[in-house]
């Protein structure tokens, strides 16, 4: 009897390795465990000085936290707001973890709850939206043009609700849904341009995800016409590959491209994109990232010398404004567009490749950027 | 529990020790089962235990905590109440909110929707299993079903020239479409098993790709409905959909114009749910593939080839004829669970169908251990983790692959099941070896 308890316990003790595994990530960002106890040795005394400022400091934010609670909770009861993700994490680092920080962005500025649910599968879209639609939640968040259907369907059922989706637009518009949509083809052509200018062979390649997606093809035609303003002979050689979650075959495709002469890498296409221009820095030519600055996401803050620029999407930014306009009691369904004129789209900063940049190279970029908001350049990029 | 079995058994072994046997059979057999389980929920619970997430916690801060240790051990009450929030939320989320009794029939609705396609992909499976085969071809055949299905479903009336079919011949011909289909991809790995040798594990993962293109290709092309911007069919016809027991009317603007049968219509949100005819189809096949391994020849004979292909021979059994037949068999079942799937749920076939229940199916039919009657239980567990997963998430957090997590060890667990009988101390059950890997010695 006893040893049957005793050989569960040792069961459990060896879990705890692979959970202390799963625990330093967090610690390892903060300290590491033996700058942790030195340094908790050292504000020790400081804080045996000065122990009523920390509790003092503690003890204001908890009331700014409850006044904030019961003004924002006045009328009103608290503003929920529920996201669900593609298939993917909240921390993968493609439009989910971006759709995610704009919301948490809401949560400490705006106030209001946060909740959100991983997909696992397609098949339970529906299940997941139905799981906040059925506790009144007042906006549902949907990641990702797959979702479409399924978001649609819910705001037929909850029409008292409001819902949004990234990367979707309806046609016609749907009273309680706004599309948030993207240019991605002046975000790419801005990228495209960099890359043109950096080029020594006249051959650049891009790898994107799925061709179906009309992001992505996008993003990949807008490339080709943003490298084309620049310089009118380049060769662009494109790559799409079926899938956003296969990273060896966007290295190897990127391989491929490399082979035949491409100096700079664009990769377009979740976690295959990734790959693509993770194997091409590692091959040493330019690459280029997508969605958001991928120096954080893919390249872990550097040091990424390769990596010249990210064709960004502010999901973030147009997840916070749509929740910002259901605290603002100013939501309507419609159409959200974000493009170089409302700053919905940007290039990311140079980061560690700066100094492998034509010193113009920002100015140019910028009165691309200009060019593409007042309108005078036209990506020309459209889907049949 | 064995030990509390067995001990009446050593202390007075001559008060009819057989019918007690007979009559708590079923729990022997379920008793390794029951205990991964519980083994898993319990190291998922304290994965939950230690990995809440920062914003569900007091965060940690130096001047109030002296240590990490300290930080961690006074947020031990935070911990166990998340930790308990995190299964109330896989229950609730499951079975619904008990405070809230309207909660409940759409919760178990779900649950029940989601473990329909499990049963009969299980099902599937746990015949090749007693046949000595190891099908991992389920999810190719739940595709080619689901295909077989969709294109009888949402195109027969037009190969007639006829705007519509009567539901007395567009709803069997669908389903039947799917069962062949589903069928037809299950007799080729098998047929090249019998006749050539070739490893049915091996063609039956390459036949999953072909199935899994074949689906890609037809629905970027001739299946395609143009006017959708996603990758899928048109909808299927409304004579040819399995009916759901109990929900609203359809929407047709949501449903490109067809209105769905319902068995009743209802206009409260309490009771529009999912649950459709598939899950009375899962049940029948449950029946029939109990009645047929346990009270026909045919399937003595499957029993038999799985257990010993020589003794088979030599009574005289047709290898070929059983291999064939069983194959053919879990394919159409397989298949039947790809076509419930489309006509009773979602109405179409999209590219992003393929869905991991064909493989899932493989650990519910080992968690089961290929009992026709268990797979019950099993598909309703798995079924009922992944309708909890998201009250889960919301509850705590915690990120969703801790489902599957405890998935895998439940896996682990039945698959290396002297771990279980070690912890708990339970007896080797005579004859209740798994044959079904056999076939890898050969």
């Amino acid at each position: 009897m006893n040893k049957r308890i005793i050989a569960f316990m040792m069961l459990l003790v060896l879990m705890v390795p692979v959970l202390a595994a799963c625990g330093t990530e967090t610690a390892a960002t903060t300290a590491p465990a033996a700058t942790a106890t030195t340094a908790a040795a050292a504000p020790s005394a400081t804080a045996a000085t000065e122990p009523t400022a920390a509790t003092e400091a503690t003890a204001v934010a908890t009331m700014a936290a409850t006044a904030e609670a019961t003004t924002g909770g006045g009328a009103t009861s608290e503003i929920k707001i529920g996201l669900v993700t593609d298939v993917g994490k909240v921390d993968d680092g493609t439009f989910n973890q971006f759709a995610f920080e704009g919301l948490k962005r809401a949560e400490t500025e705006l106030g209001v709850k946060i909740d959100y649910i991983e997909t696992i599968d397609p098949k339970d879209y529906e299940k997941n939206i139905e799981q906040f639609a059925s506790q009144g939640y007042d906006l549902i968040i949907g990641v990702g043009f797959l979702m479409g259907d399924a978001i649609k369907a819910a705001a037929a059922k909850y029409p008292d609700l409001k819902f949004a989706i990234v990367d979707f637009a309806y046609e016609p518009a749907l009273a309680n849904v706004k599309g948030l949509v993207f240019s991605e083809d002046e975000s790419a052509f801005i990228a495209g341009a960099l890359a043109a200018m950096v080029s020594k062979s006249g051959k650049i390649g891009a790898v994107g995800g799925k061709e179906q997606v009309p992001a992505v093809k996008k993003f990949v035609l807008g490339y080709e016409a943003g490298a084309m303003y620049v310089n009118k002979d380049i060769v662009v050689s494109k790559v799409y590959i079926d899938s956003f979650t296969d990273p060896t075959a966007g290295g190897e495709a990127a391989k491929t491209q490399i082979a035949e002469g491409a100096d700079v890498i664009f990769g377009a296409g979740g976690q295959t994109g990734s790959g693509a221009i993770k194997t091409a820095a590692d091959n040493d030519v330019f690459v280029i990232g997508v969605d958001q600055d991928e120096y954080n996401t893919t390249f872990k803050k550097g040091p990424a010398p390769k990596l010249i620029t990210s064709a960004m999407k502010r999901v973030d930014n147009a997840v916070f404004d749509v929740v910002k306009e259901v605290v603002d009691g100013k939501f309507q369904g419609g159409v959200y567009l974000g493009n170089a004129a409302n700053g919905g789209i940007d290039y990311a900063p140079f980061h560690d490749a700066e100094s492998a940049l034509p010193a113009d190279a920002k100015a140019k970029l910028d009165e691309i950027k200009k060019g593409l908001a007042d309108g005078s350049i036209k990506t020309g990029v459209t889907l049949n | 529990m064995s030990n509390e079995q067995q001990a009446p058994a050593e202390t007075k072994p001559t008060t009819e020790p057989k019918p007690s046997k007979r009559r708590f059979g079923w729990l022997n057999e379920a008793i390794v089962p029951l205990l991964a389980i519980l083994t898993a929920v319990l190291i998922g619970a304290v994965i939950v235990f230690v990995s809440i997430p920062s914003n569900k916690l007091p965060a940690f801060d130096l001047s109030l905590y002296g240590s990490r240790s300290d930080w961690f051990f006074s947020t031990l009450p935070e911990r166990l109440r998340v930790t308990l929030s995190a299964f109330t939320g896989l229950f609730s989320g499951a079975f619904g909110d008990w405070t809230n009794p309207s909660s409940i029939p759409v919760a178990m609705s779900n649950t029940l929707v989601e473990s329909t396609p499990y049963i009969l992909a299980g099902l599937a499976v746990a015949v090749t299993f007693k046949a000595g085969l190891f099908n991992v071809g389920a999810e190719g055949q739940l595709l080619m079903g689901a295909l077989g299905s969709v294109a009888v479903a949402a195109f027969m009336p037009q190969w007639f020239g006829v705007a519509s079919l009567p539901t007395i011949i567009h709803l069997p011909a669908a389903l039947l479409a799917g069962v062949i289909a589903g069928g037809l991809w299950g007799i080729i790995p098998g047929y090249l098993r019998a006749k050539t040798g070739a490893h049915e594990v091996i063609t039956t993962i390459m036949l999953n790709y072909i199935a899994l293109q074949v689906m890609d290709y037809l629905i970027n092309g001739v299946m395609k409905d143009k006017s959708a911007t996603l990758q899928r069919t048109p909808f299927i016809h409304e004579n040819a959909a399995l009916p759901r027991i109990i929900s609203k009317a359809t929407d047709p603007s949501l449903t490109g114009g067809q209105a769905y049968p319902r068995l009743f219509t209802t206009t409260s949100s309490t009771w529009d749910l999912r649950i459709h005819m598939g899950i009375v189809l899962a049940f029948l096949m449950v029946g029939f593939i109990w009645w047929l391994m346990n009270r026909t020849p045919k399937g003595f004979e499957i029993k038999t080839v799985g257990e010993n292909p020589e003794a088979a021979r030599y009574a005289g059994m047709s290898i070929t004829g059983t291999v064939v037949g069983a194959m053919g068999l879990s394919g159409a079942l397989a298949g039947l669970a790809g076509t419930s799937q489309v006509i009773g749920l979602e109405y179409n076939l999209k590219a992003v169908f393929s869905s991991g229940l064909g493989f899932d199916s493989l650990a519910i039919a080992l968690l089961a251990k290929s009992n026709p009657i268990a797979i019950v239980p099993a598909a309703l567990f798995w079924g009922a983790l992944r309708t909890g997963a998201g009250a889960m998430q919301v509850n705590t957090g915690i990120s969703i692959n801790l489902i599957q997590i405890i998935q895998a060890l439940v896996i682990m667990f039945i698959a290396a099941d002297q771990i279980v009988r070690w912890i708990y101390r339970i007896k080797q059950a005579e004859g209740g070896k798994i044959t079904f890997n056999r076939s890898w010695g050969k």
